[in-house]
């Protein structure tokens, strides 16, 4: 935009302008920014630097005032006997929801990407559990989940098969599995929606050409559209990982972290650590574990494959 | 099986065709109804008596058919209360936000300066980090700052933890907008302000509708900030409300699932005007 301005001055008038364009631009672009910055800075990274910083001191009690201890909470959680069982938990709940949700994800989107009557309608219901409030899709499942009133139980009763019916959630060997079951109804949804508009992308002629070749349905599925589905998958399941280590809501709902902790995931074992057991200091160490966790796992991403996949806008300035 | 859509050339294949569609669609509609039955099964609930939710067994259709567990719900206590508290925070925090994205998109998408990346970087990382690590540090830094249980304290997060989301949103539709136009305008003597309030902001209306509905469903239904941001019960948000109707002894059914039904309405509502934009906006993030 600049440039046709200054084309038609002299070169040295062009410097100077340029020169100014640049230092308005700068001057401009940070006025802008920084409403956006100062509440990311103030709301987000402020906490965080304050609990790195909190979770290395004692707790204060009425006679001690809180002191210096450098690494002692994280000691202490680290040998929390319940610690292993929440690492355990957060591995099998994010591990069993985030495929689940990548397996369905892909069926959804295959299905509804083939024309159909009705399509439309299928498409809208796939995303309807992702729609839901977390709270709301908790809630309906406590409810399928239910002793007396469960839909689950009933059928189970109805087909004969009323010695399975049980309490899904109060039972120590049932609880997890019925809790991922929830994680994966939640979000299979979105991941529909990101495969479909990956398959969007693939173009016919690939499919073409290779039934000219006479590759099958089969081949043209392992041979063009799962590779092609590749990078929307990895980047899409990455990001699935991260949210799902964290996300608690319907455990929170659920279960709460019972029964017998078996349904304990870290963010949940923080949180309790914190608000029931107002251990403050050692719940912000179990919470610093949990960042780096995630950061790791992020870093890991980036060595790992290209970083542009992600940022695409990087990859558009860099063009 | 990604066939479908091929060149179809004489009527043989015509009939394959028809026939493999109408395949895919039952298979398609059994899959899909397995995963809608539990919110199918909710709402239905809602309509039933409480006694006839203790059926079995079980009753499918509701008989007699009953509104009486929405009015007793929306009506019972604070609910109301709840209600509005939730749309006064939600509404605030999305205009904020978006205010606040539209804004950071424009320096982003439009100018070049220094720590460009940097800064985008810092805006667009914020979207992983999770909040439940969040939940003590701000609980603990609004306490200090004597705003825990005020309204501040839960825009002011809700407003930083949408505004990666939306920034990044509002970023796509910026760059939807023809450079042409944009030359134009300049050319014509327009300065950066003007640009932005007279051509971007009037051109991508819709994207900025769209971001302030997407904040605002995730708004509307965050639950885990709001219990720990806010203890007074008049200032509770609908869904730690929604919360209330389980107590440690009796969960409320028929109100519980009622209230869930009718809460999930404007989310649902407005996801289906929107969809379109989202769609586009979510996606083109991960895509290429």
């Amino acid at each position: 935009m600049a440039e046709q301005n200054a084309t038609r001055r002299l070169a040295i008038e062009t410097d100077k302008h340029r020169r100014n364009e640049a230092l308005r631009h700068n001057l401009i672009a940070y006025l802008f920014l920084t409403p956006a910055l100062l509440s990311i800075v103030l709301v987000l990274f402020y906490p965080i630097a304050s609990m790195v910083v909190t979770s290395m001191f004692s707790r204060p009690t009425f006679t001690r005032p809180s002191v210096f201890i450098g690494l002692q909470n994280y000691i202490e959680v680290l040998n929390d006997p319940i610690f292993p069982t929440a690492v355990k938990n957060t591995f099998v709940w994010t591990i069993g929801v985030t495929f689940g949700q990548v397996i369905l994800g892909i069926y959804f989107a295959l299905l509804t990407h083939q024309r159909f009557p009705g399509r439309w309608l299928v498409r809208m219901l796939v995303i309807l559990p992702w729609v839901l409030p977390g709270i709301v899709g908790a809630i309906t499942w406590r409810f399928m989940y239910h002793q007396e009133l469960g839909l689950i139980n009933n059928v189970l009763r109805g087909i004969g098969l009323g010695h399975l019916a049980q309490s899904w959630l109060g039972n120590v060997q049932t609880a997890m599995l019925a809790a991922i079951l929830v994680g994966i109804w939640k979000g299979f949804g979105f991941y529909a929606l990101m495969f479909l508009a990956g398959l969007q992308t693939i173009p016919m002629e690939l499919y073409e050409a290779a039934r000219i070749d006479g590759a099958n349905g089969r081949q043209q599925l392992f041979g063009i559209t799962l590779p092609l589905l590749r990078p929307v998958a990895v980047t899409s399941t990455v990001l699935g990982l991260i949210w799902t280590s964290n996300y608690f809501d319907a455990i929170f709902i659920l279960t709460g972290g019972g029964p017998a902790r078996a349904t304990e995931t870290l963010p949940m074992y923080v949180y309790n650590t914190a608000f029931s057991l107002y251990r403050t200091e050692e719940a912000m160490a179990g919470s610093n574990i949990l960042m780096m966790i995630v950061l790791s796992m992020l870093a890991l991403y980036f060595l790992i494959f290209n970083r542009k996949t992600l940022f695409r806008q990087n990859q558009q300035e860099a063009a | 099986m990604t066939t479908a859509t091929a060149v179809r050339s004489n009527p043989l294949q015509e009939v394959a065709f028809k026939y493999r569609s109408i395949i895919h669609a039952i298979i398609a509609f059994v899959s899909v109804f397995i995963l809608v039955v539990p919110a199918l099964w909710l709402v239905l609930a809602s309509f039933k008596t409480p006694q006839n939710l203790f059926l079995i067994p079980p009753q499918i259709i509701p008989d007699p058919f009953t509104l009486d567990n929405y009015i007793e719900a929306l009506s019972s206590g604070n609910f109301p209360r709840y209600l509005a508290n939730s749309l006064f925070v939600t509404t605030i925090s999305s205009t904020i936000c978006v205010v606040f994205g539209a804004l950071a998109a424009y320096a982003l998408t439009f100018l070049k300066f220094k720590g460009q990346r940097i800064w985008q970087g810092v805006i667009v990382g914020t979207q992983f980090f999770p909040t439940g690590i969040l939940l003590l540090p701000l609980f603990r830094m609004w306490a200090q700052l004597g705003l825990f249980d005020t309204y501040v304290s839960l825009i002011a997060t809700y407003t930083a933890t949408s505004l990666a989301l939306c920034t990044w949103l509002l970023v796509g539709f910026y760059r939807a907008i023809p450079p042409e136009v944009l030359d134009a305008a300049v050319i014509d003597g327009c300065d950066q302000i003007g640009l932005l309030v007279r051509i971007i902001l009037p051109l991508s209306l819709p994207g900025l509708l769209a971001s302030g509905a997407f904040v605002f469903i995730g708004v509307w239904q965050e639950l885990l900030l709001a219990v720990t941001l806010i203890g007074d019960p008049a200032l509770r948000t609908v869904m730690v409300g929604l919360y209330s109707f389980i107590t440690e002894h009796r969960i409320a059914w028929n109100l519980l699932i009622a209230a869930s039904v009718a809460v999930s309405v404007p989310t649902i509502i407005i996801f289906g005007l929107v969809q379109r934009y989202i769609v586009d906006g979510v996606t083109s993030g991960a895509l290429k």
